[in-house]
């Protein structure tokens, strides 16, 4: 076991101090997902959470506070009917859609004597940050066009009017008070003071008042879709970290052989076997550290979440295990680096055209898409996707990452069925 | 003769169409230095491959420290510094010094202190943390021994230790040979050098086209193989030799038919011995 490790660490140590390779497997895949990902068109130029609006009712209050709702700059706001909005969420390709329901600019004039005007949020369960946002979001406005409400001479004397005519439904023992406050709250808004813009900044904030009821609607995402650009472009800059990794060692078994390093470790008392095994497992964990830090970055920077990391996991460790069996294969068709990488990259490349690295899998032609499911590269693209943007579940996953192991685990033992009994 | 260190009986190796050895035969005893001596293509790397269990013979057997050198508990009293120089260009010495170490079991304060032994043996302790591949050649030979022997083997297998060093390299490694030698150890020695086995090795075989031709030490083979010594006299501006048993009666004969200006005497060397075993010259 410690020679084995000694083995592995002897090969990311000479990994590591080898810029060229490092760079092919670590820089290049993430400058090849950020790059792409820009031309795939990344987030669509904005880091905004994308939703829906619909409004069911023509109310003038409510238009108002659509129209605001248009102008922000947090939110990337689409107004569709309540169908499309539904459609929308349910695909993934709005975080979530915000309903100004019937009755809302009704509730809105009567803030006090009522209920809260209410909104409804349709989204899915597991988008909690963009609830969050959205909902900060929507009290802010409530907030806002209430205080608008106020302060605009006519708006506020319909807004008072319908107030004093709902006295008779306020608490007999507050109704007094609540008469008082209208009318001084009348006589405040009528200075020029009170109607100044700045104060608008402070609507809304008042201890236990509430501008705004939120329900929320759970609307389950049935498949996603790519949340953005570089949901695509970071998959496959992940395939070329796996790319970049599987020629590093290609290259470094065919050096052993041919720098003479095999016959002197074959010399030890170690078996050819456990020679490979360091080998294989330094070529995994380089191509698992290499995913790794690709997804951290895409997750951090570029917005791409994975929507269940032990799945991605599944998906990096069935993906490893393929590609280092692949590596091992390949290692065996040549006894110098340039055939065997020559070998690597004529292989490689096919799989990878029709695998979904170079074409994303979603704009492939049918006849393509058949293909596909010759190359281990498609089944690695449809692991990572369908834990970051596909929601897959785990009976979903269970296929390509048993497709990745049963690759990995053949083209491993024929690569060192056939490398052992190479002469030396 | 059977308690040898190393036996080799009767072994044939194949590779494809071309036959590496046949019949190769060979016994090393406990302690020596045993040269291996012949052209490239001769056999001797496949010879080593045998030794270390890197091939197995098609026919024939090898033993090599009372049994198969396939065994993990044998091979682990073997050193191999292969012909080609077996290291990581971007490790440091003192890494590829550790790292062969561990792959022999060794761990530990051990280790450290065999690995630290080994590079001082080799004399490259000052450029230890230096990386190998800016070694100069002859560096890079001494790493590569440092690296056979600093499990401690008790048999040292050097194919072709000086290929492509200066002298000045060249001799520092014959130090460093004989003083392991002179440590007890059983070395196997190939090289196509004369000089480095007349000059290190206790017994030499020759060996060419997988074949031992000759096993003797080296006055041995010169005295069975080499032919008589050659006087060459200078006389005239022309030089004239004669191949004589008695060299000192034959100059006499010449100074008595008129003056000469010089003479020497060619002792017979291992070249003459390999022309007159195998009718080419080592070299060809």
């Amino acid at each position: 076991m410690t020679a084995l490790l000694a083995l592995a660490a002897k090969d990311i140590r000479l990994l590591l101090r080898n810029r060229g390779a490092l760079f092919f497997t670590i820089g290049w895949p993430l400058l090849v997902a950020i790059f792409f990902g820009m031309v795939f068109g990344g987030d669509g130029g904005s880091s905004r959470p994308k939703v829906a609006l619909v409004v069911q009712e023509q109310h003038a209050v409510t238009e108002r506070f659509a129209q605001s709702m248009l102008k922000l700059d947090t939110l990337d706001v689409e107004r569709v009917d309540a169908a499309k909005a539904e459609e929308l969420v349910r695909q993934g390709k709005r975080s979530a859609a915000i309903v100004l329901p019937v009755g809302f600019g009704e509730r809105s004039a009567r803030t006090f004597s009522g209920d809260p005007p209410q909104v409804e949020l349709w989204l899915d369960p597991s988008r909690k940050a963009e609830r969050a946002m959205i909902e900060g979001m929507l009290m802010k406005l409530g907030g806002e066009a209430m205080f608008s409400s106020i302060s605009d001479p006519a708006a506020r004397q319909q807004w008072l009017a319908a107030s004093r005519a709902d006295l008779d439904r306020v608490d007999p023992a507050s109704r007094q008070q609540f008469s008082d406050f209208y009318d001084a709250l009348d006589a405040m808004m009528a200075t020029p003071q009170a109607s100044a813009p700045a104060a608008q900044g402070e609507a809304g904030g008042g201890a236990g008042f509430t501008p705004l009821a939120v329900a929320a609607r759970e609307i389950t995402v049935a498949k996603r879709g790519p949340s953005n650009g570089f949901a695509i472009s970071f998959t496959q800059g992940m395939f070329w970290a796996l790319l970049g990794a599987l020629m590093s060692f290609v290259t470094s078994l065919v050096l052993e052989r041919m720098q003479g390093t095999w016959s002197r470790l074959r010399s030890a008392p170690l078996s050819a076997g456990s020679i490979l095994l360091g080998k294989a497992l330094s070529c995994f964990a380089v191509m698992i550290v290499s995913l790794l830090l690709m997804s951290t970055v895409g997750a951090l920077v570029f917005g791409v979440v994975p929507h269940s990391l032990p799945k991605l996991l599944a998906a990096f460790v069935a993906a490893a295990v393929a590609f280092t069996g692949l590596m091992m294969l390949l290692a065996s068709l040549g006894r110098t680096v340039q055939t065997a990488s020559g070998a690597a990259w004529a292989v490689m490349m096919p799989l990878a055209m029709v695998g979904g690295a170079m074409i994303p899998l979603f704009v492939m032609p049918p006849w393509m898409l058949q293909l596909s499911n010759l190359s281990p590269v498609k089944w690695a693209v449809i692991g990572i996707e369908g834990a970051t943007w596909r929601g897959f579940s785990y009976a979903e996953m269970a296929t390509p990452v048993a497709i990745l192991l049963a690759t990995g685990l053949l083209c491993g033992a024929a690569g060192a069925w056939r490398i052992t009994r190479q002469p030396d | 003769m059977l308690a040898g260190m190393i036996r080799i009986d009767s072994v044939r190796k194949q590779f494809g169409s071309t036959v590496a050895l046949d019949g190769l035969s060979l016994d090393v005893r406990p302690g020596e230095m045993f040269g291996l001596l012949g052209p490239n293509g001769a056999g001797k790397s496949t010879t080593m491959a045998l030794l270390t269990g890197l091939h197995v013979p098609d026919a024939g057997t090898v033993s090599v420290l009372g049994g198969s050198p396939r065994d993990p508990v044998l091979r682990a009293r073997i050193g191999l510094a292969p012909q080609s120089l077996a290291l990581y260009e971007n490790l440091s010495g003192r890494e590829n010094i550790a790292f062969f170490a561990r792959m022999f079991g060794l761990h530990g304060a051990h280790l450290a202190r065999r690995v630290d032994a080994a590079l001082d043996f080799v004399q490259l302790a000052d450029r230890q943390n230096d990386r190998a591949g800016a070694y100069s050649g002859g560096m890079q030979r001494r790493l590569n021994l440092a690296a056979a022997i600093v499990h401690e083997p008790e048999l040292i297998l050097l194919d072709e230790p000086t290929a492509g060093v200066d002298p000045q390299s060249r001799n520092a490694l014959f130090e460093n040979v004989l003083a392991l030698k002179a440590a007890g150890r059983t070395i196997v020695y190939t090289t196509h050098y004369m000089e480095e086995v007349e000059r290190l090795c206790d017994r030499v075989a020759i060996v060419d086209r997988g074949r031992v031709l000759a096993v003797d030490s080296v006055p041995g083979l010169l005295r069975t193989h080499g032919g008589a010594p050659v006087l060459v006299v200078e006389r005239g501006g022309r030089s004239e030799r004669i191949e004589t048993t008695d060299p000192l009666a034959e100059l006499n004969r010449f100074a008595a038919s008129g003056p000469i200006d010089g003479f020497h005497v060619e002792r017979p060397r291992l070249e003459q011995v390999f022309l007159h075993l195998t009718g080419r010259s080592l070299r060809d």
